[in-house]
């Protein structure tokens, strides 16, 4: 197993609560998602966004809804549900745990 | 120059190069092949169409009317491989250096998929084909050649069963790593609420009985096929090959069921009424062996087996009733008993000879035959049937003299048809100085068929004359057990007499 495996499954881990808290502030089309994470320096290949959401929609988490656009095809736009937005708390909880239990544990060793 | 193809994405029309439009046309079925497990495939499908729209508008915004391969690849190379929408963990699938060490194969029983002890199912994984075949294999060999049985014990003895997952990925051949083993682990667990949605309290015991009631099944239903197989081969013969076995003579030949029949039958249609109703008869049989021998080896749906039960049952009465139809037919050509009588002779002399008539020379190149030659029911020559067994009543005299009768008597659909069946006998029996000759076998035209055709000779006897046979008196002879005369003999087709 070589590192560019371990980052990019380290990646997707986190892009999932990314995207819901993302999506928390408001609505977005996928290509706008891609662009944000894309300047936030959170690097993803475009192709594992849509099985993502697609799957976010079906557990109910997000919803969506299509919008014309001046500029080329009708857009999909996804906006949180409130399943979502009490599954993103817990992540929240998740994340800050994780984020202070690897910080302990990496600082300690080093 | 460029061939060009026109096609519409997500309702957006656009004009590619052919090269342009195949790259894009595998790409997406290779998402498709991807995704194929996935929920909401077609969604995913669509928002990538409506991406490769976005992606290239400025294609059409900047003049440029074909869309090129390069473009196409460009795109790809934004949207990601289709390795990339599949798995869960990115990476996996790629070959690591993991997948280059060499797996190791190791023979172990395979009881997860066992029908005893699990040998034929651990062959097979060892081999990587089909357990059928292994199996089908050792049966023909087991059957044909009598090995394997004691091979069989001795590998039930001596190999590990695979018991944890790394055994079962060794057993397959597969490398032990993490990946496979979650996939061993899926498996066995999906194994595992199977059977115990099947058995609740499932112990070794109650697992070896299950096994051994498996193992009897698949017995039954490999002789049920080899039954069904022997039957339908056997019925194929006499359908269309038609076998000449029946103990009957046609020019020399033994009978045909198909030839007996047509000599029982007074109307045609009668014939193949009888013969394809056995046959469909058979059929049915030969169908229920197929269906319980299918059934034990692998699970039907019922849909299948209210059909093959269905025709099965409609096989059967329609053949009983064809058949039934046909003996129906025979019973009425059988109604009617019809005899008539003739006298054919007078002797006045002291004593009756009677003598069989056998047609065969006894003397073969200075051999008396002593063997009775065949023991054939009846033979048939090109138009006439030939019958054998004579038999004699003897009656007192009223005058002086000897009386022969002859006596013919048949069955027939009436009376009418009986007599006349009965007048169409004939015999060769003859008088001649103080000797009445007896031809045992007597001949009937072939278009009488059979119908109990049979022939007696009465012969009445002045007081205190005697009738001999062969040097011996036949008649009077008083009965030990009755103290009466016997009044009835019989010559058989040999020649040999007997009296009761």
């Amino acid at each position: 197993m070589n590192s560019e495996n371990t980052q990019a499954q380290m990646r997707k881990g986190i892009l999932e609560y990314c995207i819901l808290s993302m999506l928390s502030s408001g609505e977005a089309y996928p290509s706008e998602i891609l662009n944000r994470l894309e300047s936030a320096q959170l690097s993803v290949v475009e192709g594992t966004i849509y099985p993502l959401l697609t799957r976010l929609k079906n557990m109910k988490l997000l919803d969506y809804r299509w919008a014309e656009s001046t500029s080329g095809p009708p857009r999909k736009y996804y906006c949180i549900t409130e399943e979502g937005r009490v599954f993103l708390s817990e992540l929240e909880r998740t994340w800050l745990e994780l984020q202070q239990a690897v910080s302990t544990i990496t600082s300690k060793i080093n | 120059m460029n061939k060009t193809v026109s096609i519409h994405l997500q309702g957006f029309p656009f004009i590619f190069e052919e090269q342009a439009y195949t790259t894009l046309d595998s790409y997406l079925n290779a998402l498709r092949n991807v995704l194929q497990h996935e929920e909401g495939m077609e969604e995913i499908i669509q928002d990538v169409e409506l991406r490769i729209v976005e992606l290239l508008q400025p294609q059409l915004l900047g003049g440029k009317q074909v869309v090129e391969n390069k473009h196409v690849e460009e795109i790809i190379a934004k949207i990601g491989q289709p390795k990339d929408f599949g798995s869960e963990t990115p990476g996996m699938d790629e070959p690591t250096s993991e997948n280059k060490i060499k797996a190791t194969r190791r023979f172990f029983r395979d009881t997860d998929n066992a029908l005893l002890g699990g040998v034929c199912s651990g062959a097979a994984a060892y081999f990587n084909i089909d357990v059928v075949f292994v199996r089908a294999i050792y049966l023909i060999a087991f059957l044909t050649f009598g090995v394997g049985g004691l091979l069989y014990f001795i590998l039930w003895i001596i190999s590990p069963h695979a018991k944890t997952s790394s055994d079962k990925l060794q057993m397959k051949g597969q490398v032990v790593n993490l990946e496979n083993m979650k996939t061993e682990l899926g498996s066995a667990a999906n194994r595992l609420k199977k059977e115990a949605k099947a058995l609740n309290n499932r112990t070794d015991i109650a697992n070896l009985l299950r096994r051994i009631a498996r193992f009897f099944s698949i017995l039954i239903g490999v002789m049920s096929i080899l039954v069904g197989s022997v039957l339908l081969i056997t019925m194929l013969i006499f359908l269309f090959i038609q076998p000449q076995f029946i103990p009957a003579e046609i020019n020399g030949q033994h009978v045909s069921l198909k030839e007996l029949l047509g000599l029982v039958f007074d109307k045609k249609t009668m014939l193949p009424l009888a013969f394809w109703g056995i046959g469909l008869i058979n059929l049915s049989i030969i169908g229920t062996c197929f269906l319980i021998g299918i059934r034990c080896f692998k699970s039907l749906s019922s849909k299948i087996i209210y059909i093959g039960v269905g025709i099965l049952l409609l096989s059967f009465i329609v053949g009983t009733s064809m058949t039934s139809t046909a003996g129906v037919q025979f019973a009425r050509s059988m109604e009617s008993y019809g005899e008539i009588e003739k006298e054919i002779a007078t002797y006045s002399g002291e004593t009756l000879t009677i003598s069989p008539k056998l047609s065969d020379a006894k003397v073969s190149g200075g051999y008396t035959i002593k063997s009775n030659g065949d023991d054939l029911g009846f033979l048939i020559q090109k138009d006439n049937i030939l019958f054998h067994g004579i038999e004699i009543i003897y009656e007192a005299s009223n005058d002086s003299l000897y009386h022969i009768y002859q006596l013919n008597s048949a069955q027939g659909s009436s009376h009418e048809k009986a007599i006349y069946n009965a007048r169409q006998i004939s015999s060769t029996s003859f008088l001649e100085d103080s000797t009445f000759t007896i031809n045992p076998w007597f001949t009937f035209p072939k278009s009488t068929k059979l119908r109990d055709q049979k022939i007696k000779y009465r012969i009445t006897v002045p007081t205190n004359r005697t009738v001999l046979y062969q040097g011996k008196t036949i008649y009077p002879i008083i009965d030990s057990i009755s103290t009466e005369i016997r009044a009835h003999g019989y010559i058989s087709k040999h020649g040999e007499y007997s009296e009761w």
